[in-house]
């Protein structure tokens, strides 16, 4: 696996982490153990994030950086990928 | 508001083209259970919706809904890339691709387009996630069901993905349904419409 194949994959960890968490904290707000978790998740996401920001570009357009050319258009798409 | 992430929530790799199985699979973007009837019921419910709780749960499992609906229509658009006519002839696939060539349209197995009589808000939170849970159990058999016609792995691996999201949105839809009972009047609840009686 790639470096950029890894992060995403780490993204898509840690964010799959935190939405199993969310919904669970929807209906057990109070659980310290699951909130211990949901930071957990986050901070591995937050990491994950900015560092595949700043190596491969935006993943949502808030987070572009890009001054030249709006690399936000480039492909691949998610459904593209041919591995 | 949403925000588009430019990501699948679960990757979807799919090497071989298979028109026949797209034309099932597409059920699960259009068909009467499928992620865009489920994401549409959740997200026009949670407006009635009376408890901070429940309200999230719709929120967040109807915004999950819209990742699904990406993950079918991404299986629908790898299952029938760089298709040849003979492969389209023999598959079947002649009838989708008449009317649609090979876009995405959200459509049942039958052939039937979405329609909104798919999904129902009451205005009634009891009524609304009975629904919901019914929804979720509905959604796993058809994905069952096309677990049984794949035998792709790169297909069956997506599909056991997004089963096992319906059974942990069934969990979640129940414990909502018991927040909103614990609320009401334990002798009768179905005394008021926590949604509408003030």
């Amino acid at each position: 696996m790639d470096e950029k194949n890894r992060l995403l994959e780490q993204i898509r960890l840690s964010s799959f982490g935190i939405n199993e968490l969310n919904l669970y904290l929807n209906t057990h707000p109070e659980d310290q153990t699951a909130l211990a978790h949901y930071r957990h998740y986050k901070s591995m996401r937050d990491q994950a994030m900015k560092e595949y920001t700043v190596k491969y570009g935006p993943l949502t357009p808030y987070d572009s950086a890009d001054t030249a050319s709006w690399t936000w258009v480039d492909t691949p798409w998610p459904w593209q990928c041919e591995k | 508001m949403w925000t588009y992430e430019k990501r699948l929530q679960y990757p979807v790799n799919i090497k071989k083209p298979n028109p026949k199985l797209a034309s099932a699979i597409i059920s699960q973007m259009g068909g009467p259970d499928g992620e865009l009837g489920a994401s549409q019921r959740y997200l026009s419910q949670r407006y009635a919706a009376p408890y901070e709780e429940v309200i999230a749960t719709l929120s967040d499992i109807g915004t999950e809904e819209l990742a699904h609906m990406e993950m079918v229509s991404a299986m629908v658009y790898q299952l029938t890339r760089n298709l040849t006519m003979e492969q389209i002839k023999e598959s079947g696939f002649d009838a989708y691709y008449v009317d649609h060539t090979t876009g995405v349209y959200p459509q049942s197995a039958a052939g039937i387009p979405w329609t909104s009589a798919y999904i129902g808000v009451k205005g009634d939170i009891i009524t609304d996630l009975t629904e919901d849970m019914g929804a979720e159990q509905k959604a796993r058999t058809t994905y069952d069901n096309l677990i049984r016609l794949a035998d792709d792995p790169d297909v069956l691996d997506v599909l056991k993905f997004l089963r096992e999201r319906e059974l942990v949105h069934f969990q979640r839809f129940g414990e909502a349904l018991r927040l909103t009972t614990d609320r009401l009047n334990a002798q009768n609840f179905y005394a008021f419409n926590p949604s509408f009686d003030k």
